[in-house]
């Protein structure tokens, strides 16, 4: 057993481990691409091998499709085109006749031991494996859930694993009488046990990659969050293999099962299966009815795309605002377009931009009284700049920490074991106040996590502290320099760099809602599932500063004495939008009170058009019914989030602005003519189009197989170990979306449509950028994102195909 | 004084009003049945009024007979006592918040019409059983409540985990119908007759326990069983802690209305149990064990709904072990108290995160000083005293106090978790203040309770040496888990710590051989059987067009 480590088996570990979704946890979770890891292949080639080693689906049922050429939302056109494209010399015709007539097939996949020994026994190994693993699973990662912690943390997954196994009595009563036996056979390191098991099992290396696949997809959701884990230590260069230890726990469980049965008999199933596997994995086939639906899926997007290329025909009128009033800076999130496109309609000398809604700034933050610091930046980056929550002063923190023990001792004598009956007893009755109020959304069912334990009136009173410091260990603050290099790079990066408005608005977005475990997925994105509030509370103190505003003047960027940024939060749930640093500016101005009232209006109209998506929506009641959603603790759809999210617009804001989407675009703002080697266009393309892509991908394959990238059933959900949920009261984590934050019952409210990413720049320097970043190039190359090029009249003019190749788009004008 | 037909009719259009909307729902099973919540807002909003009525009634005449077949061995009766109506508007007020609670959860849900009609329908078997009159009103709605709950607990039949569960308790629940129908047929022989309030004067006018047959001890013994299995206790508690594959709404039904049966049954109950001092001695053993076990179990686990399920088996072990010890009032307190707890719990349970992410403020660490723990106890007996020497109860009642030893061991943990942590004064003095409040509302409830259900319990009595021992040892292991719980720190790294965190985590295996019996991983084979599969030929990957065939040309499977 002491054979050396190969790196061999530890890179296929590692090239299959990158094939999993990632899984961010619920405190703060974040929409994620949960086929990252396929984008090096085309589309349709990661369709067949998630088909193959999984059963996962990344289309529709034919049916959707074939419902949706009934209704015409597949076009004619697009389909004979998709089908001329693809070579097949079938009319559209006959390509439906044809659909209509095959039937869906039945899941044919890479098989593991759990599988085969299922079979063989009659006996559903998959369910009591998973159920097992994620059993353990739940108590290794748990944050907090359990008082009485059982797994043991301190050991590397593996080896705690193994020693739970030899406490575990469950397979020993299931029917493994040689459990604890066959557990002693294996090496207690997880990369020698890998090995050894994988040459028990007789796998040649090329079967490798395929079968420790299908292995890992019996488990993705823990799968998943070690391999968020991992992630984040690597950010932070950090050595990590969460995923390898897991890896060696689903390894050992299939040596488990292949060394509790008759060898002979499963010997021979074992041979015959791999040999299947190695014929599936190089027959370079695909399955008819996979093959269809991926071509009418095309199709489908094809038509699609074309209704939101013609939106861009509409004419467009040369708005130029001359003075600005203000000018407000949102999140590029597709709930900002409503909002900005009802704030502009309402007062049209207020200017909206459109950036990342961490506003540049990525930072690590320390609310009041806590002791670690939460990253409020996007996932792809491990900031480097940390910030306190600054209060009025010394006592507010010290009241907070005083009041959370003051609960803490209560909180302990009402769950404790064996001390919860002296509580039930005397104070159980306090709940039935207590469930009525919450039932008619009087109150909250739990503190809100963070306004817990502060005096209410310090609450608004809270800042962010950027004067260098340091505290728990970590420096803190941002020195002078990194101010000014940030507030230019995020000015250029919104294009605004001149003529700015009495009042620039920087608005974070946020939202409210109680009970919710998914409720941070609502959050901003790009402040790492959080609210955006402290980043444009800090963004808004930088350019405030005397010193930052002069030095930036030498870089070229004016900024006018009486200018002032105010940091704002829009409520994505309520729309109403909330004006921070009281006191810093003359609330009594009568031009700022006139932006507020034009905040009011937009908000107003903003909830109108908002909650028409909504089947109990009244004319009138709008501002009603969002005030019930955002507090009502059996709400299961308190705003639809990013659902429906189709297309980004990477150009000027007069090119959207007369442009109607529904809250279903992300827009930035970008003029390539002030872009002078196109890095602010590199920039967006690395990181906003990315993430965008990220976000629509993740519904996209939430609403394709919810099964398997889908969180399911909201109203089964089960909070597990402080940072997700299982369906039901036993499995796997689940990742993604929950079905009902898709679907309102009646229709889809997400359609499965990939990314169409528009960008206003010449071709050529969006190739350069693409030859510079093969990870960008990757997904439009591939089929992930579906690239447009706007002409200088911001009307659609080019479609990307494939390897820095366009073509024209024919304007179809209606 | 109302008119007893006045009483009859409110009773019955509440329970028939639930009985309605269910008849409805079979005609709009689907999405948004606008209808069915209509009719279930006007059932709920007419259960509350009925519960006040029915309150007011019992306040005037202490007991209201409403006799609906008055064969003496088929009467079907009603009957409004204090008992009753405490736990009818119980129901009723749970009723009405996961009512509302399921409008909007299940929105959406194409089957939203038929949820609602079986909860409607569930808590019209609940309101019956709760003012059962008779034996056969009794054990009728008994059989029915469960089978209501089986129709919710597989209300997504197509999860094989809701199958599983729902079989499990299936299997409980007839072991607990069969029970409760030998011991009806006991008292049925005994009495001859079906009317509880016969029965329970017949048993009280007995001057000496020796005239009673053993009909009814064995009476008392089932009754015990029926409790037992309906209420989740050792070891047949395996069902209750996974019956989350259905929606939450009906997990918060369940844990604060339906599983108070057993406990109802003992309490309502009472005067044919108080015959048997073995039977009793049975019903402390048991529900003391279930809800030590249950709260260790309870302790480890890491999903918020299994917790909360091994939570509700220990507090109903524990109401059950008050029973057994003879303080029936007790035991109702805690019933009552425990309803809205975790109704509560239940449909907050969404709002985990939430709760873990405002964990993550500072808080100080326990220290694990002995002597610190010893100061806070001190303090809870100094408060405690302080009650006992103020409330108004017998010190011969001996099943009071030690109903009282284990709500003090609370307030004992209580206060150590202030003194136990970085010496806070102001944090002290508060939480001394928190633990007068909760000694004075145990008095206060304690009081209460006794003074409203003087007329359906029998009086406290002196508990047997038997019944003191059991309790005693109760005692003590309740004390040393506490004990154990307050000083974590020392202990947790300690192997065995950890050999029997995993197997609590396990529930101690009992469902795991529950599964075996049942044969939960069992496996359909027929669903696996594969068919012949189309395929088509691709170009080479290294083809530079987009994925596209080679060959238009139907292969069959690729097994051939």
């Amino acid at each position: 057993m002491k054979e050396k480590i190969t790196t061999g088996v530890f890179e296929t570990i590692k090239n299959v481990g990158s094939k999993m979704p990632l899984v961010w946890p619920l405190e703060r979770s974040v929409a994620v691409n949960p086929y990252l890891g396929l984008s090096q292949e085309k589309f349709e080639r990661a369709a067949i091998r998630l088909d193959r080693v999984g059963s996962i689906q990344v289309t529709m049922p034919l049916n959707y499709y074939l419902e949706k050429w009934d209704h015409n939302e597949i076009d004619e056109a697009d389909l004979s085109e998709i089908l001329r494209i693809e070579g097949r010399e079938i009319s559209s015709h006959n390509f439906i006749e044809m659909a209509r007539s095959i039937k869906e097939e039945p899941l044919a996949k890479t098989k593991t031991l759990l599988d085969l020994v299922s079979e063989s026994n009659a006996f559903d190994w998959n369910r009591f494996v998973v159920s097992r693993v994620s059993h353990w699973a739940a108590s290794y990662f748990d944050k907090g859930q359990a008082s009485w912690v059982a797994a043991n943390k301190s050991k590397k997954p593996f080896e705690a694993w193994l020693e739970e196994a030899e406490i575990d009595r469950t397979p020993k009563i299931a029917g493994i009488s040689n459990f604890s036996n066959i557990l002693k056979k294996l090496p207690r390191n997880p990369i020698l046990a890998t090995e050894f098991v994988l040459e028990k099992l007789q796998l040649d290396s090329e079967l490798h990659e395929e079968y420790l696949h299908s292995l890992l997809l019996k488990l993705p959701g823990w799968i998943g969050y070690a391999a968020q884990l991992d992630w984040d230590n690597n950010l932070e260069g950090k050595k990590s293999s969460f995923v390898a230890e897991m890896t060696a726990v689903l390894l050992a469980w299939e040596f488990i099962l292949f060394s509790a049965q008759k060898k002979e008999e499963i010997s021979l199933k074992w041979e015959e299966s791999k040999r299947l596997t190695l014929r599936m994995k190089d027959s370079n086939s695909v399955k008819v009815s996979l093959d269809t639906r991926l071509l009418l899926h095309k199709a489908f997007e094809r038509t699609h795309q074309n209704e939101v290329i013609r939106k861009f025909d509409k004419k467009v009128e040369p708005h130029e605002v001359a003075k600005p009033k203000a000018q407000a800076i949102f999140c590029i999130d597709v709930r900002s377009e409503v909002y900005r496109r009802k704030l502009e309609s309402v007062d049209s000398s207020i200017e909206t931009f459109g950036y990342a809604g961490f506003f540049g700034i990525p930072i690590n933050y320390l609310p009041t009284g806590c002791e670690t610091p939460e990253a409020h930046s996007p996932v792809l980056l491990a900031p480097g700049i940390n910030i306190t929550e600054k209060s009025a002063s010394k006592e507010v923190e010290e009241t907070r920490i005083k009041r959370r023990n003051r609960f803490q001792v209560w909180k302990s004598f009402k769950t404790g074991a064996a001390t919860s009956f002296g509580f039930v007893s005397p104070m159980g009755l306090s709940f039935l106040p207590k469930i009525i109020s919450d039932s008619l959304n009087l109150t909250r069912p739990v503190k809100d996590p963070q306004k817990a334990w502060f005096n209410p009136k310090s609450i608004n009173q809270l800042g962010v502290d950027l004067s260098p410091g340091s505290k728990n260990g970590m420096n803190t603050g941002i020195p002078i320099d990194d101010q000014i290099q940030l507030a230019k790079n995020s000015l250029k990066g919104i294009s605004l760099t001149d003529d700015f408005a009495p009042y620039v608005l920087v608005v974070g977005h946020g939202s409210s809602m109680v009970n919710n475990p998914h409720a941070t997925g609502y959050q901003c994105g790009a402040c790492g599932g959080h609210s955006g509030e402290a980043n444009a509370k800090v963004f808004a103190e930088i350019l405030n500063n005397v010193e930052v505003r002069s030095r930036l003047q030498k870089e070229g960027i004016y900024i006018p004495v009486e200018t002032k940024f105010i940091a704002c939060l829009h409520n994505t749930t309520t729309d109403e939008i909330t004006f921070y640093q009281q006191g810093f500016h003359d609330e009594t101005d009568p031009e700022f009170l006139e932006i507020v009232k034009a905040t009011n209006k937009a908000s107003q109209s903003t909830q109108e058009e908002r909650m028409e998506r909504f089947s109990d929506h009244k004319v009138g009641l709008a501002d009603k019914l969002v005030k019930s959603k955002s507090t009502d603790w059996s709400q299961i759809r308190p705003e639809w989030g990013l659902t429906g999210c189709h297309s980004f617009v990477i150009a000027p804001r007069a090119r959207t602005a007369p442009l109607d989407f529904k809250g279903r675009t992300f827009l930035h703002s970008y003029d390539w003519r002030n872009d002078e080697n196109f890095s602010i266009l590199e920039s967006i393309m690395t990181a906003p189009m990315i993430v965008t892509s990220w976000i629509n991908l993740q519904y996209y394959s939430s609403t394709v197989d919810n099964k398997f990238h889908g969180a399911g059933n909201k109203t089964l959900h089960n909070v597990t170990s402080g940072l997700g949920v299982i369906e039901g009261a036993s499995g796997d984590l689940r990742m993604g979306l929950p079905w009902q934050a898709l679907h309102d019952g009646e229709k889809l409210q997400h359609e499965p449509i990939k990314l169409n990413v528009f960008i206003e720049a010449p071709k050529e320097a969006i190739n350069e950028i693409l030859k510079n970043n093969s990870n960008v190039a990757d997904l439009c190359n591939n089929g992930w994102i579906n690239l447009l090029a706007l002409n200088s009249e911001g009307k659609v003019s080019h479609r990307y195909v494939s390897d820095l190749q366009w073509e024209v788009i024919h304007s179809k004008a209606a | 004084m109302m008119n007893i037909n006045f009483y009859t009719t409110t009773i019955l259009l509440s329970t028939l009003w639930f009985v309605v909307t269910s008849f409805f729902s079979y005609f709009k099973p689907g999405l948004r049945p606008k209808l069915i919540i209509s009719l279930s807002v006007l059932a709920t909003g007419f259960g509350l009024f009925a519960s006040l009525v029915a309150g007011y009634g019992v306040y005037t005449s202490d007991l209201i007979q409403i006799f609906l077949v008055e064969n003496p061995y088929f009467e079907i009766s009603l009957r409004l006592d204090s008992l009753s109506v405490i736990m009818f508007s119980m129901i009723s007020i749970i009723g009405f918040v996961v009512m509302k609670f399921s409008f909007n959860y299940l929105d959406g849900d194409n089957r939203q019409g038929i949820f609602l009609g079986r909860l409607a329908l569930t808590i019209a078997s609940v309101q019956f059983l709760v003012l059962s009159g008779s034996l056969l009103t009794f054990f009728a709605s008994w059989v029915l409540t469960s089978i209501c709950l089986h129709r919710l607990l597989v209300f997504y039949p197509e999860r094989i985990g809701a199958r599983v569960s729902a079989k499990k308790k299936f299997w409980v629940a007839r072991l607990s119908d069969m029970s409760l129908l030998v011991a009806f047929t006991f008292l049925f022989l005994e009495f001859g007759n079906g009317n509880l309030e016969m029965i329970f004067s017949q048993i009280k006018s007995v001057d000496s326990l020796v005239k009673l047959s053993g009909n009814v001890s064995w009476a008392a013994l089932f009754i015990a069983f029926a409790a037992f299995f309906k209420s989740a206790q050792l070891p047949t508690h395996g069902w209750l802690i996974e019956v989350m594959e259905t929606p939450t709404p009906v997990s918060a039904l369940l844990h604060a209305g339906l599983l108070n049966a057993g406990p109802f049954l003992l309490i309502r109950m009472s005067n044919v149990l108080e015959t048997s001092s073995y039977v009793l001695a049975l019903i402390i053993a048991v529900g003391g064990i279930t809800a030590l076990y249950g709260t260790l179990a309870n302790a480890t686990q890491t999903s918020i709904k299994t917790s909360l399920g091994y939570s509700s088996v220990a507090h109903m072990g524990f109401s059950i072990m008050v029973c057994g010890i003879g303080v029936y009032p007790a035991a109702m307190l805690h019933l009552v108290g425990h309803s809205f707890y975790k109704a509560h719990s239940f449909l907050s349970s969404g709002s985990a995160i939430e709760v873990y992410m405002a964990s993550r403020v500072s808080k100080s660490i326990k220290q694990g000083s002995i002597l610190r723990i010893g100061l806070g106890a001190l303090l809870a007996l100094v408060v405690f005293s302080a009650g006992i020497y103020f409330m108004p109860f017998d010190p011969q009642d001996l099943g009071m106090w030690m109903v009282s030893a284990f709500v003090f061991l609370g307030i004992a943990s209580l206060m150590a978790n202030s003194t136990d942590v970085q010496w806070d004064l102001n944090l002290v003095l508060r939480t001394l203040g928190a633990g007068v409040l909760v000694t004075a509302m145990f008095f206060g409830l304690e009081y209460m309770s006794h003074a409203i259900l003087s007329s359906q319990v029998p009086p406290l009595r002196l508990p047997t040496t038997l019944h003191i021992s059991i309790v005693v040892l109760l005692l003590f292991a309740f004390s040393t888990v506490i004990f154990i719980q307050q000083t974590a720190a020392k202990w947790q790294d300690r192997k065995w710590v950890r050999v029997w965190s995993v197997h609590f985590r396990n529930g101690l295996y009992l469902n795991a051989v529950f599964d075996r019996i049942i044969g939960t991983f069992s496996l359909n084979q027929s669903g696996l059987e594969e068919e012949e599969v189309m395929y088509l030929d691709l170009k080479e990957e290294k083809d530079p067009s987009i994925y596209s065939v080679k060959h238009i040309v139907l292969k069959q499977s690729i097994e051939a």
